[in-house]
């Protein structure tokens, strides 16, 4: 491992072990380093300006509780963005606002582009308009990288089901961006 | 971005599209808000453990609603085992075993005399709204015909397969029915032994041989020292309980009696059986739900309505022997709930349901294992 690597890991090492000790300076650290990931993840999975703010400042609010449930097992930002995944997937299931999404959609629905391109304001109406079920997994496979597997562990669904939902997803997102 | 025609390439424009949709920026006082929250004392519980760890414990608090009565029983034995002096209780006592604020209004209903000892017992045996007389149960008489019952000693078997991967047995439940009189009236008295909600006692019904209502119910706790035994008279409306034992106390509180609905756990062995199932027969029963007020709020609700409607005839075959039945739907028409009852002697052969809860699928199954004597 490359000297750098170790001493970033080091001094993160340290921050995280400072941070569970309710160091506010270290937790600051950790805020700017990691925030944007957090922050981001949040954002693909909510679709939600709003509710991605309110999950980074949970994730923050209870990440020195929850840094001795990581031990420094793995990658911190691995372990993190997993985190991330599950406050999100509970902020959604909690929330319901599958409805709400495909409102928003309805709104945003633009008329399609005579040159067959599609833009940032199409994909987000065309995720929105994807049931959370869907949109979940396939932000999880497609953008975050994550295996069927993983994602049935954290959804507590079937490896098999996953695929499933994703070819789903694919197919209604292929048909809405086509639709415009 | 042109949309590309095969599908992978499809996919991976729509990703990198969406990789590069940034929220929008955060606010600049996040942190300063979050330092904030957690000099307030704020905590969140983060989720570091799949979500197939959370359904565990989300399961394991079914459970837990389900044997919460069973707590109840045991926080009252401790406490009474060390209870003040009259002088101290008399200070005490309305609060020391207030659980919510459920709980709280039953105890304020003044046709439950006791606000807390025997009401966590009766909630245990009637459900709590029974107990507090807080909810109007739905009436919904039913004719039912008590001479199809057969007496014997029916022993019923239940199973849980999750996914149809993961069968859990659970221990069995013995019902033993025979015929028997209460205060000169013909009845029919049934006895249970079994798993449900303690294990530490056998309880009993007695219902008019007539027309199924209820007459008497009896418990008998034999891990208590001195053996404590409850039994409860309905009478006119009321339901009035005599606690003996270690508990010495007395209640009473409404309970509109009805033919055929009768307290939770009686209705495979008692109530089916009695029904008049021919083809195209439907009707509704009323089941009294044991639910304590730690679990009310999981629940949402005290009283069952059981609507049953024969659907086909099938032979099905259990450990008990090979029976042609009637199956019965158990609910609206799409709920996959079924029960299958012997069109020769009327008793419950197999009960099936399946629940969904996200997306774990779990069958429940009853199977009726023995029959003493055999028929």
């Amino acid at each position: 491992m490359p000297l750098e690597k170790e001493i970033a890991n080091a001094s993160e090492r340290l921050l995280i072990e400072q941070a569970s000790g309710g160091s506010n300076e270290a937790l600051a650290t950790l805020f700017q380093v990691h925030s944007a990931l957090v922050h981001r993840v949040a954002y693909r999975l909510t679709l939600s300006a709003d509710d991605a703010e309110d999950i980074v400042q949970d994730v923050f609010v209870g990440l020195p509780e929850a840094l001795a449930a990581y031990g420094g097992r793995g990658a911190f930002d691995a372990w993190l963005r997993k985190v991330t995944v599950r406050t999100a997937l509970i902020r959604l299931r909690s929330t319901r606002r599958r409805d709400a999404m495909a409102a928003r959609a309805e709104q945003q629905r633009t008329p399609p582009r005579p040159d067959g391109t599609i833009d940032r304001l199409a994909i987000i109406a065309a995720m929105s308009a994807l049931s959370s079920d869907l949109r979940v997994v396939f932000v999880l496979y497609d953008v975050e990288g994550y295996s069927h597997a993983e994602i049935g562990r954290m959804l507590a669904i079937q490896a098999g089901t996953s695929e499933v939902r994703l070819y789903r997803a694919r197919r209604k997102l292929r048909a809405l961006l086509e639709e415009r | 971005m042109r949309i590309p025609a095969d599908e992978e390439a499809r996919a991976r424009a729509v990703r990198n599209a969406i990789e590069s949709l940034d929220p929008p920026t955060l606010a600049q006082d996040t942190f300063a808000r979050i330092v904030a929250r957690r000099a307030e004392g704020a905590r969140v519980p983060l989720p570091t453990a799949d979500a197939s760890f959370a359904l565990s414990i989300q399961i394991a608090r079914r459970v837990a609603g389900t044997l919460a009565a069973l707590a109840a029983v045991l926080v009252l034995a401790l406490w009474l085992r060390g209870r003040p002096t009259d002088s101290a209780r008399s200070r005490t006592f309305a609060d020391q075993t207030t659980l919510s604020p459920v709980d709280a209004a039953c105890g304020a209903y003044p046709v439950t005399r006791d606000s807390s000892t025997l009401r966590h017992l009766m909630v245990s045996a009637f459900g709590v709204a029974a107990a507090c007389g807080a909810e109007v149960r739905p009436s919904m008489p039913i004719t039912v015909n008590p001479s199809q019952i057969r007496p014997g000693t029916y022993t019923y078997g239940s199973l849980t397969i999750t996914d149809g991967l993961h069968t859990s047995v659970h221990l069995p439940n013995t019902f033993t029915i025979s015929r028997s009189t209460w205060k000169g009236v013909p009845a029919l008295l049934a006895v249970r032994d079994g798993p449900l909600i303690t294990r530490v006692s056998v309880d009993s019904l007695t219902v008019s041989a007539r027309d199924l209502t209820p007459l008497h119910w009896a418990s008998w706790y034999p891990t208590q020292k001195p053996i404590g035994v409850m039994h409860a008279d309905f009478d006119s409306g009321y339901v009035n309980i005599v606690l003996a034992g270690r508990f010495d106390t007395t209640a009473s509180f409404p309970y509109p009696i009805e033919p055929g609905s009768l307290p939770f756990g009686w209705t495979i062995a008692l109530a089916v059986p009695a029904l008049p199932l021919a083809p195209g027969w439907h009707g509704t029963l009323g089941i009294a739900l044991p639910i304590h007020p730690h679990a009310y709020k999981f629940a949402g609700k005290t009283w069952e309505t059981l609507t049953l409607r024969v659907i086909a005839r099938e032979n099905i075959t259990v450990e008990a022997g090979s029976f042609d039945c009637w199956k019965l739907q158990v609910g609206a028409p799409n709920d996959q709930s079924f029960m299958w009852v012997s069109t020769a002697n009327h008793f419950v052969v197999r009960s099936r349901t399946t629940h969904h809860f996200d997306d774990t699928e779990f069958e429940d199954r009853v199977d009726l294992q023995r029959i003493d004597p055999a028929i």
